[in-house]
């Protein structure tokens, strides 16, 4: 039966079609996948099936009908009764979607007694039950906390549980795990699973994680440019997709690579040994980074592997000299960080350079990229004639795939994959021998991700440069790096090649990483 | 859409503000009389053509008066708050680059005058100090030069973190190139932002402290010191204190509006409002 | 909210007002400074004796100006923590027990001009908010507009000539009556409400747009429980430092309108004191404002954090 269908629905804000001619189908019960990348369009369904108001979206063509209503004539009140009740919704960031220093219980209450006449009690004891389904254990004092006081993973998963109380048939769910650290991402997962078996509910799952998608869909959907690109069920779409984009995107999810490299030995060049970083917080001493040591040789592409708040990212900041260590040493060619004179401190970073997250965040968002790589050269390459200087930019833009025009555009002018490529033009006009990259590629989509990925490995194996790739996604980093470091709550929990973590991973939790990693 | 309507504000705001300034900057040439020339023989005069304004009670021309009152309230204000704005700015972003001891001896400074309603201790200062124009400003500007330091040194903490500081300072930039190219710039909206939004409560603290009798000292004309001199008169010669009044209010208005478009413009609506 | 944290709280920022009140002490015992001429002659002239080089002397002596200035600085903050401001020049009073007495009259104004400014400004600033570019939003938006740039003495005399001149409704000069109560509080509270809708419409419209709103629309919630319950909880505690902070502008305005309407409060006797060059007096003024100030400052941040318990957890 269908629960839900839409007919050729274009979509947008103001005047602005986002979503064209799009046609989608889905049975009772039913998961189904929409998968796409930044600005495919894949919210915009979803908020024009729920018609709220406030995502400002309007319908312009085309019908969307659920549960046998059609969803664009509602009045507002209609809407209201069914939001909630037969058609529920969850969003990206959990603690943010609903009031976070009022306590769980009343808010759930107010929203029950939009719906139902129910005592309280009543109301309650339907949601110890429907805990107890979904295997959520201490009703009672998840009720009464603030979602402030539960971790983002919790509080997704009590909000589907909440959810799931009404019982309703469908469950919108917009990128529900992509805020989520590995195990609440598994979990949530699960959590889907297991409400179409105990609930009947469908799941509509809206997604750029493919891998995420093909665990729990039954039908996957890609969406591209405002248009469905391929649909149908999951393993038949995975394992042959027809239309090229589909191709290209399944290509480029990164995938564990088991091959063995061979590197020769050579000289260390980055020495870290016994690093801690504690710092106090609300008066308690907590520790970032815990006696982490590593080295790494000359041209070698070290990983780090490890989800936000497992301190990679405050190693990195450590080795470039932007924090202190509480204790340990780190030496980059032989020198002792710590004891930098201020006037070497420039030779430090002609040695090493970092690429951030977010490319535009990462330039002065009033200078031309061309300014600052001009800093860069200026400071640091030690080129002082201004054709000389000119000249070097168009270079370095060329070299990283940009063209040098480009380098006239303010970064908000760029996309993020040309932007970040201009970061690492920036990076390479100091000629380091050392390039960090810290979840480089994390904020781009995969298709622009693979792009860059594949330019670091060019210009780390053309140029003989070390590399330090720090991301949460082992796949990505079994793809492109020499060695492996698993990092967790600030210590260094595994290390070893890359080929011998996928291969035989020795922790519990870098099994855990390995297999939200892959999707065949 | 709403973005070129509150650009559109911005300008025509600015053009009106432009204007009364070079209004005040000639109004020794547009006032009509020397508005300090008394003549007991038109004391109390209506609105007329020849005195649009009417007379006050030594017959002075009110039209030149509040024309000349505009030099004062404008210049005086627009001054103050750039004195007071390029000082603490200065202030707030060395403590907030450099941060160490002396910040922290500097912030508790700044707690403590900001423990002072502003305009209280403006008073308190002036009276002290006993009236004139360069007394009120030294008074007013005393008490309000600390909030731009707080803006300036929160926004700058706040910057020093982002990664475009953190990638010039790689980029193997000195501490006075950071602040300068990097820093800067991108705190310079808001200061500025907050200094305009301050152009009024500004203007307004001036017609205060001259309304006391602690600002502009007789016979030279201030709005505020107008109103004060007039209020007497409030039933037998409204005018005297209707025009004041009304220039001042338009003028402080105009300003307030200017201050709102250019936050509106800017949109950095959320950081100035930290400050307070 | 932990009992233990928000004790830890106060013992901290009872911790930093001592910094806070040094600083304080310190610039307004510099104020006597700042005054040109000398102390002595002042408060000679202020009693209405000519002065003459003995008894110049004598009382320069018993005010031990002729101590370094941090000893004498020492010795007034020693006094001021007893309690002990000096005594005015003019009335021969300790000047603690003028303020005292006067405070009183001015907190009668402040208290009802601030409670008529929440009156009037929580409906106005929420329904402007809530309507959002509604009609009443842009009337309100410009009344606000308005009384942000009306200095208080001009409302005031906008006040007495309407309804002391024309109507005859009130006395001009009533002097601590019931009756002459009514005008002041308006002519306080305009100003002070200006600010208040101002902040008010904007805190709630930053909550409306907030995330949380949209969840609970998307869990059916009907607005009017959204409004009620989440979007007022949020704003409350905002809204609170903003009054905190315009305690401010209550004090400056009662020294303005007091002075206008002879209300014998705190306002006056400081403008009467800067008049007679009365310096003891005005110095004594700012100190306890800064203190009242400063207390009420703490005191919304308690209740701040009472209010919003995650302000405790970062």
């Amino acid at each position: 039966m269908t629960l839900l269908s839409l007919q050729s629905v274009t979509a947008g804000y103001g005047s602005l079609p986002v979503l064209k001619d799009v046609s989608l189908e889905m049975e009772k019960g039913q998961i189904l996948a929409l998968v796409g990348e930044s600005g495919s369009g894949k919210s915009t369904v979803m908020k024009s099936i729920a018609g709220l108001p406030s995502f400002g979206v309007s319908v312009m063509k085309g019908s969307i009908r659920f549960d046998g209503k059609d969803m664009i004539a509602l009045s507002p009140e209609q809407r209201r009764r069914i939001l909630g009740e037969d058609l529920c919704m969850i969003f990206q960031n959990p603690t943010t979607s609903m009031n976070r220093i009022r306590k769980i219980r009343n808010q759930f209450l107010e929203s029950y007694r939009s719906h139902r006449n129910g005592g309280d009690e009543e109301a309650l004891q339907q949601v110890r039950t429907t805990f107890q389904k979904l295997g959520l254990a201490d009703t009672d004092r998840i009720l009464d906390s603030c979602p402030f006081e539960l971790s983002g993973g919790m509080c997704q998963r009590v909000a589907i549980a909440l959810a799931m109380v009404m019982e309703p048939k469908l469950l919108l769910a917009d990128e529900p795990t992509s805020a989520l650290d590995v195990v609440s991402q598994q979990q949530v997962l699960e959590e889907m699973l297991l409400l179409r078996e105990r609930f009947g509910t469908s799941v509509l799952l809206v997604t750029h994680n493919i891998a995420a998608a093909a665990r729990v869909a039954d039908r996957l959907v890609i969406l591209h440019d405002g248009c469905i690109e391929e649909a149908g069920a999951k393993d038949a779409l995975i394992a042959s997709p027809q239309k090229e984009y589909t191709k290209l995107l399944l290509n480029n999810v990164p995938r564990l690579c088991r091959t063995e490299r061979r590197r020769e030995k050579t000289e260390v060049l980055l020495q870290v040994s016994g690093i801690e970083k504690t710092y106090l917080k609300n008066g308690v001493r907590v520790r970032a980074v815990e006696n982490v040591s590593l080295a790494l040789e000359k041209g070698e592409i070290l990983g780090i592997v490890g989800e936000s708040g497992s301190g990679k990212s405050t190693l990195a900041r450590q080795i470039l000299r932007l924090e202190k260590p509480s204790r340990g040493q780190i030496t980059v060619c032989g020198k002792d960080i710590a004891r930098l004179k201020k006037k070497d401190v420039k030779g430090l970073y002609q040695a090493e350079q970092i690429i951030f997250q977010n490319p535009e965040t990462s330039f002065n968002p009033r200078m031309r990229i061309r300014e600052s790589i001009r800093d860069t050269l200026r400071n640091l390459a030690g080129i002082r004639s201004k054709p000389q200087i000119e000249e070097k930019i168009d270079e370095l833009m060329r070299d990283v795939g940009l063209a040098p025009e480009l380098a006239n555009r303010y970064p908000f002018q760029l996309s993020g994959g040309q932007c970040q490529r201009a970061a690492i033009a920036r990076a390479l006009a100091a000629s380091p021998q050392l390039l960090i990259c810290d979840e480089a590629t994390s904020a781009l989509d995969v298709t622009v991700q693979a792009g860059i990925v594949s330019l670091l490995r060019s210009l780390a194996r053309g140029r003989g440069m070390s590399m330090i790739f720090i991301s949460h996604d082992l796949a990505l980093v079994s793809t492109l790096c020499d060695r492996v470091v698993v990092m967790k709550d600030g210590r260094c929990i595994e290390q070893g090649t890359a080929a011998d973590i996928v291969a035989h991973p020795k922790q519990e939790y870098t099994k855990l990483l390995l297999r939200s990693a892959s999707f065949r | 859409m709403k973005h070129t309507h509150s650009e559109r504000t911005f300008w025509i705001f600015l053009a009106l503000a432009v204007l009364l300034v070079l209004v005040s900057l000639f109004s020794d040439q547009i006032a009509p009389h020397d508005p300090n020339a008394a003549d007991v023989s038109r004391l109390r005069q209506p609105p007329s053509a020849e005195y649009p304004f009417g007379t006050d009670a030594m017959g002075r021309c009110v039209l030149s008066r509040v024309l000349c009152g505009a030099k004062t309230s404008i210049f005086c204000s627009l001054f103050l708050v750039l004195a007071t704005a390029v000082f603490g700015s200065a202030v707030g972003i060395a403590c907030g680059y450099y941060s160490g001891a002396l910040d922290r001896i500097i912030m508790r400074v700044i707690d403590g005058i900001m423990a002072f309603p502003q305009m209280v201790l403006a008073i308190a200062v002036a009276g002290m100090l006993g009236g004139g124009m360069v007394n009120a400003m030294l008074a007013l500007g005393f008490a309000s030069w600390t909030p731009y330091a707080r803006l300036a040194r929160s926004r700058v903490i706040a910057m020093k973190k982002e990664e475009f500081v953190l990638a010039a300072r790689i980029s193997g930039c000195s501490d006075s190139a950071i602040m300068r190219r990097y820093i800067f710039p991108n705190v310079f909206s808001t200061l500025l932002t907050y200094s305009t939004s301050q152009v009024g409560t500004i203007m307004l603290g001036f017609a205060g402290l001259s309304f006391l009798n602690l600002g502009v000292q007789l016979p030279n004309a201030e709005w505020g010191s107008m109103i004060n001199e007039a209020r007497g008169m409030l039933v037998t010669a409204p005018w005297t204190v209707l025009y004041p009044a009304l220039a001042l209010v338009l003028t402080v208005m105009v300003f307030n509006y200017l201050g709102d478009a250019l936050r509106d413009k800017l949109d950095v609506y959320r950081e100035s409002e930290a400050a307070e | 909210m932990k009992g233990s944290n928000l004790l830890k709280y106060i013992g901290k920022r009872l911790l930093r007002l001592i910094p806070i009140l040094l600083v304080v002490t310190f610039i307004a015992f510099s104020l006597m400074y700042l005054a040109s001429g000398d102390p002595a002659q002042k408060k000679l002239v202020a009693q209405g004796i000519v002065p003459t080089d003995e008894t110049l002397e004598q009382v320069r002596q018993e005010m031990g100006l002729y101590d370094p200035f941090l000893v004498r600085y020492g010795r007034w903050l020693w006094n001021f923590l007893r309690g002990d401001l000096g005594e005015s020049y003019a009335y021969s009073l300790p000047v603690s027990d003028l303020l005292w007495s006067a405070m009183g009259t001015t907190a009668k104004v402040a208290v009802s001009a601030l409670l008529l400014s929440l009156l009037l400004s929580l409906p106005l600033g929420i329904l402007s908010a809530v309507r959002q570019n509604s009609f009443w939003d842009i009337l309100v938006r410009f009344l606000t507009f308005l009384a942000n740039s009306i200095p208080s003495f001009l409302v005031a005399l906008l006040l007495i000539y309407v309804f002391c001149v024309r109507l005859y409704w009130f006395p001009v000069l009533a002097r601590d009556s019931l009756q002459g109560l009514v005008l002041p509080t308006i002519a306080l509270s305009l100003p002070v409400c200006g600010k208040f809708v101002k902040q008010i419409r904007a805190e709630v419209l930053e909550q409306l747009n907030s995330e949380y709103v949209i969840g609970a629309q998307a869990r059916g919630v009907h607005r009017r429980v959204i409004l009620t319950r989440d979007v007022l909880h949020n704003s409350m505690s905002a809204i609170l430092t903003v009054i905190g902070f315009s305690i401010g502008s209550l004090f400056t305005g009662s020294v303005v309108i007091e002075s206008i309407f002879q209300w014998p409060g705190v306002g006056k006797l400081v403008m009467d004191a800067i008049t007679a060059r009365d310096y003891p007096i005005i110095q004594g003024f700012v100190v306890y404002i800064a203190l009242i100030y400063v207390v009420i400052n703490l005191l919304t941040d308690i209740a701040y954090r009472f209010l919003d318990p995650r302000v405790t957890e970062s």
